[in-house]
């Protein structure tokens, strides 16, 4: 007992000490469970945010200099990507521009979700005269015409920076995510743990943060990926249009000048081939993303499509049952 | 199996040559013979069906019975190829003799050596299947009528005019007006949906109906209108019927032979009679002392304690012996052999060698559970009121689509150290009640008085402190504990929200004292645990704790049992009843079943349509019912008792009949 007492005991020592590892560990685990799919989508994006990162000061021109050029440079060895009209690398061009597409995209996605999360539960939870006046704002802004409502506002205030398409972006992107958590949460809020919840006597703000919310998890990551796309897509169109501050680089603006340089009529495709294929790209990582998500939410759309390997040949779900009857066959 | 195949073998000879003599020269139409199935899974394979022998004969019906998870499905489905693959047939046969297929098959059409083409074959037009919930499968957007339709067209070669004639023949066979073929699914009953799903099968004219649970879900009344009319079915059409339940007493009214399966193996098989006066596997014998009975002296049952074993294990020896009253050392190394009960009539076998028919339960089995208030009502005497509802009252819906009166006008009592049981079918008001007197909803009209004095539980000020005396136990085990959270988290959570007023601190002691007060021990294995780790029962007794963290006076029991096992059940209403002795609680047990009101509560009340129609006391409302609405609903509970001496099912069906007018022209 004694020794016991001054020793602080072994195993909380270890999750003291081994919490980072452990952590590490929590996340090795939920990798190795993924589909594919996310996996690919992962480590694309992850490629784009060490871009962002990194990108500025890997960039091996000043994106802006110019020289005294007037053709674009199709890609060579000293300008991988090419250049543009006025003798800008297009590579550096992008690694310096990437960060703000991917900033775009992800504070959007943060501050969309966050109002979505709030909206949604407020009004699935609460219902009544609540869920009502919260459904009728979101289904008003959901029906707005986002991209030519956008471009009235920013018509005004051509120039402005990231800071107000990130603001217009997120006042506009969270409806629908709301719309499909206040669903969820309706449905969770008859579910028997839920009222079990209220019967302890669990206070509303407990029931909606610790019963409801870790169950929807999924939903919240789903939508938060979703309003990420749309928000990236959304922004570089937007800048495609000159509607932004043309002075700070992105993916959309680097569109913008190939564009109104004419690169098309040119012939210097990798003046837009280029920057709209990092687009896609990114684009695509969220899409896989997305899919990864619901097949992980929904084990069935898994199972269902792989065909098996069981004994010497592969089973279509389809197929009836099996018969080895010989069982060494099955385990060979 | 290979070693049981010679006294199995024999006793099935036998089985036949004694139907022979009854159904003429015909053999078995579907002949299963060590049939072995496994699902492939990463954690090693599920070996769900072992070596299992099941003859069906012409005309008969085969009732296979055990607990849930004990493969049941598994065998049927895997018997004509319908399983998914990660399920693999590893061995045995599966031969169909089928009249039609007779000139083509003339040894019988062999179905695990059977092509693509011959099985879909086999399943259309010989062997019909009902499946599981089938009665939710129904396509919601199309009407009946095109459903049935469809199903005739696709194995049928058939004009028009004469698959509509079919399809409203099949939906009168089933006992419903062929005006209601225009309906959508969700404009039928539950036990319409079922005909419907029954008279599909039906269609193609079978030669085998395998009926996975048909009428669970069902209430009684219902049930047995559908039973009765798939025994008239069978009799005028002249199919077999494998019937699965896991209500071994529904199968002593419908079956001419009783399967029981445990753990993937057949551990006794016996024509009905035999099972009827006690069968002879200790499983069986657990079985049947598991249903509460409607008539004789209100016993204490024996149940079965613990849960199934894993089926991924390959240990030898007897799997039932860890929950086997009459274990000994040489059942760790028995030989699980289906052979004949000595002295029982023909085809009578049991897997158990060391059993006798009749021999008693050993003292020790009936010490387990100790007769707990059982039978012995304290009446309203010296054990003061708690809580009364007065004439409560709810109402759902209003504008177009006018009003639903769930409730119309209840008034109950409930006193300390007393069970006052709620009985109804789904959908008379039960649980709404239970929810108004919790205080989850917010009643329409009506009092509640705690202690005298009128309260609104539904307040804001007021709920957390009217919840530290009245508590709830959900129906259903799996959805009450949130899947996230551990065991400790739940108890936390409950203790810390009443520890001003109980003077308890969420501590790991108080945690474990709550788990051991539910019989959860040894209590470290199931602090931490997470809900989907845990049995049905194990969980209902988490839900039970969660409810007594608070020390209440009041418990509401929303069937607390309904979503078990049979053989759960018992443990868990005695764990109830034990609980209430002990701390003096008032206890509202709320279920459909009525067998089980006269076990655990010491007044009955009859609820139908929102309304109480009859109430007194259990022992004496059960035997002398008033109500024509009370007699029909005991009349239509599966009582092994009342048929011991009867043909199957008829005896009760005509009671029914009598009485279903009455309440109908009511
Ligand atoms: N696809 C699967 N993969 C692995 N194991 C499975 C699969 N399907 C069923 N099992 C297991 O096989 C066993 C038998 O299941 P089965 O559905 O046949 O039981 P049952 O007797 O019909 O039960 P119930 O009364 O609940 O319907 C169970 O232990 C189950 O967990
Ligand atoms: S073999 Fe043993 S453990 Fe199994 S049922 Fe018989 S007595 Fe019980
Ligand atoms: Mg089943």
């Amino acid at each position: 007992m004694s020794t016991a007492t001054l020793t602080p005991s072994p195993t909380r020592a270890a999750t003291i000490g081994g919490w980072p590892l452990a952590f590490l560990r929590g996340v090795l685990a939920t990798w190795r469970r993924l589909p594919l799919k996310a996996k690919i989508g992962i480590t694309i994006l992850v490629l784009f945010i060490l871009v962002a990162i990194f990108g500025p000061a890997l960039a091996p021109y000043n994106p802006n200099t110019t020289t005294t050029q007037s053709v674009p440079e199709a890609p060579n060895i000293h300008h991988l990507f090419g250049t543009d009209s006025s003798g800008g690398d297009i590579l550096s061009q992008m690694l310096t521009g990437t960060r703000s597409t991917v900033i775009v995209g992800l504070v959007t996605g943060v501050v969309a979700t966050i109002l979505s999360v709030l909206v949604g539960i407020a009004a699935g939870y609460l219902g009544g005269y609540a869920d009502e006046g919260l459904s009728l704002f979101s289904n008003i802004v959901l029906v707005l015409p986002v991209l030519p409502l956008l471009i009235v506002i920013l018509a005004y205030e051509p120039h402005s920076g990231s800071t107000v398409t990130i603001a217009l972006l997120s006042a506009l992107g969270w409806p629908w995510g709301a719309r499909v958590i206040r669903a969820q949460t309706m449905s969770l809020r008859n579910r028997d743990f839920v009222l079990a919840a209220r019967e302890v006597g669990e206070p509303a703000w407990r029931i909606i943060v610790f019963e409801l919310m870790p169950n929807q998890i999924g939903l919240i990551a789903a939508s938060f990926v979703g309003t990420v796309l749309y928000a990236i897509l959304t922004s570089v169109a937007l800048a495609f249009l000159g509607l932004t501050n043309l002075s700070v680089w992105s993916l959309g603006v680097i569109l913008y000048w190939a564009q109104s340089g004419s690169a098309v009529e040119l012939g210097a495709w990798w003046w837009y081939v280029f920057p709209g294929m990092a687009v896609a790209f990114l684009g695509m990582s969220l899409v896989l993303i997305n899919f990864g998500l619901d097949e992980l939410s929904n084990p069935r759309l898994r199972a269902s499509r792989s065909m098996r390997k069981l004994g010497r040949r592969n089973w279509r779900p389809a197929d009836p049952t099996p018969v080895i009857l010989d069982y060494a066959e099955l385990n060979r | 199996m290979s070693t049981a195949s010679d006294p199995t073998a024999a006793a099935l000879t036998e089985v036949r040559s004694t139907d022979q003599l009854r159904t003429g020269p015909a053999g078995p139409v579907l002949e299963i013979r060590g049939l072995d199935i496994a699902y492939r899974s990463d954690l090693g394979d599920v070996r769900a069906v072992r070596g299992v022998d099941l003859a069906l004969h012409p005309g008969k019906v085969v009732g296979l019975c055990g607990e849930s998870g004990c493969g049941k499905s598994t065998l049927a489905y895997g018997a004509v190829r319908l399983l998914r693959p990660p399920a693999i047939v590893t061995g045995g046969s599966v031969v169909y003799h089928g009249k039609r297929l007779e000139d083509r098959h003339p040894g019988g059409f062999d179905v695990l050596a059977a092509s693509d083409a011959g099985l879909k074959e086999l399943r259309w037009r010989e062997i019909a299947i009902v499946f599981q919930s089938a009665m939710n499968s129904l396509n919601p957007v199309l009407r009946v009528e095109d459903q049935i339709m469809d199903g005739i067209r696709a194995h049928m070669k058939m004009g028009h005019e004469q698959v509509h004639e079919r399809a409203r023949e099949l939906i009168e066979m089933v006992g419903i007006e062929p005006e209601r073929l225009r309906a959508y699914p969700h404009e039928l009953s539950g036990g319409m949906r079922q005909r419907v799903m029954i008279a599909m099968a039906l269609s193609v004219d079978p030669e085998v109906v395998i009926m996975d649970e048909p009428t669970t879900g069902l209430d009684v009344i219902v049930q047995k209108e559908i039973l009765r009319e798939v025994l008239e079915l069978k009799a005028r059409l002249g199919f077999s019927v494998l019937f699965i339940t896991h209500d071994l007493s529904l199968l002593l009214e419908v079956a001419d032979q009783v399967v029981v399966m445990y753990a993937g193996q057949v551990v006794e098989t016996a024509p009905t009679i035999e099972v009827r006066t006690g069968g002879t596997h200790p499983y069986t014998r657990g079985l049947l002392g598991s249903f509460p009975r409607l008539r004789g002296p209100r016993v204490q049952l024996t149940g079965i304690p613990g849960a199934p074993p894993d089926l991924r294990s390959t240990a030898a020896g007897c799997p039932f012996q860890p929950r086997c009253a009459f274990a000994r050392d040489a059942c760790a190394t028995v030989d699980m052999v289906l052979a004949p009960v000595a002295g029982a009539a023909a085809g009578h076998l049991s897997a158990c060698p060391f059993v006798a028919p009749g021999e008693p339960l050993p003292a020790s089995a009936i010490a387990i559970n100790s007769p707990t208030g059982v039978g012995s009502d304290p009446g309203t005497e010296g054990s003061e009121l708690v809580l009364s509802g007065v004439d409560l009252r709810k109402d759902y819906g209003g504008g177009r689509r006018g009003v639903v009166s769930a409730v119309k006008g209840v008034s109950l009592d409930l006193h300390r150290g007393r069970v006052v049981a709620l009985v109804g079918e789904s959908g008379s008001g039960k649980s709404t009640i239970a929810k108004l007197l919790a205080g989850q909803e917010r009643r329409s009209g009506g009092h509640i008085l705690l202690d005298g004095k009128e309260i609104e539980p539904s307040r804001r000020g007021e709920f957390r402190r009217y919840k530290s005396e009245v508590q709830m136990v959900f129906q259903d085990p799996f959805a009450s504990l949130n899947p996230l959270h551990t065991v400790r988290y739940h108890l936390q959570r409950a203790l810390s929200v009443h520890s001003v007023r109980t003077g308890r601190k969420p501590t790991v002691t108080e945690i474990d004292r709550l788990l051991d007060q539910v019989k959860l021990n040894p209590v470290e294995k199931f602090r931490d645990a997470y809900p989907h780790e845990l049995s049905g029962g194990q969980r209902q007794r988490v839900s039970i704790a969660r409810a007594l963290a608070a020390e209440p006076r009041v418990l509401l029991a929303d069937e607390p049992v309904s979503m078990l096992d049979v053989s759960i059940r018992l443990e868990i209403l005695d764990l109830i009843a034990e609980l209430r002795t002990k701390f003096r609680l008032a206890i509202l047990y709320i279920t459909h079943d009525i067998a089980s009101a006269r076990y655990f509560a010491d007044e009955i009340l009859v609820m139908n349509r929102g309304e109480i129609v009859e109430r007194g006391p259990a022992e004496a409302l059960v035997q002398n019912p008033t109500h024509p609405y009370t007699q029909l609903l005991i009349a239509s509970s599966p009582d092994p008792d009342t048929f011991a001496s009867e043909v199957p099912g008829q005896a009760a069906m005509f009671v029914r009949d009598g009485l279903a007018k009455e309440v109908a022209s009511e």
